[in-house]
């Protein structure tokens, strides 16, 4: 999926500065959204090379807009760093809709997998959310995330205002599958045959509270793939997620809970994963309404025998991580968020780490 | 001299971090909403308006409603957003989560209240607001009213 490259790399970047005048002109219309993080990291015992550090986040150049009344298209590209200290490029949306009403809108592209409430909703701004990262199990598939939060291929969606009170809405994708493997999505092709299909169905009451049950069910065929150097087995694997979001009175309440089922080709027996975090955050009123305290905790277990996560480095056991903080946003384009985890990941010691971040869009 | 820069910046930077202009004071106008002149209604509810106003997919009486916003300059953006019942930030926000899901897109932003004029009376649907006492022609004027009375 990554694209790190000398002259492509040279090419987009080329491209981004010279957008980027336009951007600034048109910041107020939103056509091109810039959202970008910096942030200071400081962790005891040190990271993993010894040093606290200052580091940059990502450079994520959004464009959403209406072609005509019913066609529209969504592009995503993020620049990012990576440990050797070379500047990527994913594209991580890129899709064109139709919509044929409100009851049935059709996007076929790249897009994040309609799992839980986070994944479709977050994406990559920062500025965004409460916390300054992804819950680590929805972490990004080159990120060592658990969970596929990309696919390709054909999404429908819908929704409908019944009452005040009730808005039920679908959403449902067929893609290529393999997301949440090291290499990401099969983003030119699919390498095996199989069609994973991801639903979520849910409802808002009052606008105030949403709740979603959805689920995923996929074959990776390993045998079958071309362009990888994989074991010869082929898995089933079933994921059943379940959300809920509350928003009231600056009270913002937010949970998910996956199961991930794995079985071998003819390995009796299935495994199962459980992952789940829930979140809590208030804005203060008055002069103090620019200021959001927030805490969170986080837990995703892998089963140590399982076919599937034995795939993906570092992900067997069971990983915690209880986090506090605080965001102030004087504007909606304009954070600064404080934060302080405890991360215990398998086989290590408990690690705290202090982080600050300032995140934008533009 | 020194006295007289540390005074000149305090006095900046006091208009920067409070967001008052510390040099003019504007006057707040009243904004007034208006339509294309086909639009299938005179009233919207505040729920009607409200969600066309932020973006998302809503359609008058089969007619797919679009929405215009005029830019910082004018004077009578913050009225326009307490008619929204929302912060100039929390519509901000909202607008850009909206976009950003891909479920719904940003209103457009119109700099002028002449280009807001000739838009939403070639444009099908289209809903804005221009300031009180700015002639509308032959456009629609919307009204919005509280059905929960």
């Amino acid at each position: 999926m990554k694209t790190g490259h000398g002259c492509r790399k040279m090419f987009i970047l080329a491209c981004a500065l010279a957008l980027a005048p336009a951007a600034a002109t048109a910041s107020e219309k939103l056509p091109i959204l810039f959202f970008g993080d910096v942030n200071i990291d400081g962790s005891y015992p040190n990271n993993a090379r010894g040093r606290n550090d200052f580091r940059i986040g990502q450079l994520d150049l959004f464009l959403h807009q209406h072609l005509t009344d019913k066609v529209r298209f969504l592009t995503e590209i993020v620049f990012e760093t990576g440990a050797n200290g070379e500047t990527v490029a994913d594209l991580e949306r890129l899709w064109v809709g139709y919509d044929v009403d409100e009851l049935l809108k059709l996007q076929l592209g790249k897009e994040h997998t309609p799992i839980g409430y986070w994944n479709h909703t977050y994406h990559h701004g920062a500025i965004l959310h409460q916390g300054i990262a992804r819950p680590g199990f929805l972490d990004f598939e080159d990120d060592g995330g658990l969970l596929p939060v990309h696919d390709i291929g054909l999404m429908a969606s819908g929704s409908k205002v019944i009452t005040d009170a009730f808005e039920p809405k679908y959403k449902v994708m067929v893609g290529n599958g393999g997301s949440n493997l090291p290499n990401g999505p099969n983003a030119s092709a699919d390498s095996d045959k199989h069609k994973p299909v991801t639903v979520r169905v849910g409802a808002t009451l009052y606008e105030v509270f949403e709740f979603g049950v959805g689920g995923r069910t996929e074959r990776i065929d390993f045998s079958t793939m071309t362009d990888r150097s994989s074991p010869n087995l082929g898995i089933k694997q079933k994921i059943l997620s379940l959300d809920a979001k509350f928003d009231w009175a600056g009270l913002g309440i937010l949970a998910e809970y996956h199961e991930v089922f794995n079985q071998r080709d003819g390995v009796p027996g299935t495994s199962r994963n459980p992952m789940y975090f829930g979140q809590a955050a208030y804005t203060l009123s008055g002069r103090l309404s620019n200021f959001t305290p927030y805490a969170r905790y986080e837990s995703a277990i892998t089963a140590p025998l399982d076919p599937f996560y034995a795939l993906i480095p570092e992900s067997a056991g069971k990983r915690q991580v209880v986090l506090g903080g605080l965001k102030w946003q004087p504007s909606a384009q304009f954070a600064v968020k404080g934060e302080v985890q405890g991360v215990k990941s398998p086989g290590l010691a408990t690690r705290t780490r202090s982080i600050v971040q300032v995140a934008f869009v533009y | 001299m020194n006295r007289r820069i540390i005074l000149c910046l305090t006095t900046l930077m006091t208009g920067l971090v409070s967001g008052v202009p510390s040099f003019a004071a504007e006057t707040e106008a009243t904004a007034v909403l208006i339509a294309h002149p086909k639009f299938p209604r005179k009233t919207l509810s505040e729920k009607e308006f409200s969600s066309i106003m932020l973006g998302k997919d809503v359609k008058i009486d089969a007619v797919r409603a679009r929405p215009f916003v005029l830019g910082k300059g004018a004077s009578c953006r913050q009225s326009f957003f307490s008619l929204m019942k929302l912060s100039e930030k929390e519509a901000v926000g909202r607008w850009i989560s909206l976009s950003f899901s891909g479920a719904g897109t940003a209103p457009e932003i119109i700099e002028t209240e002449i280009e807001m004029i000739a838009k939403i009376k070639s444009t099908a649907g289209a809903v804005g607001f221009v300031c009180s006492g700015t002639e509308i022609g032959s456009v629609k004027g919307l009204q919005i009213v509280n059905l929960e009375r």
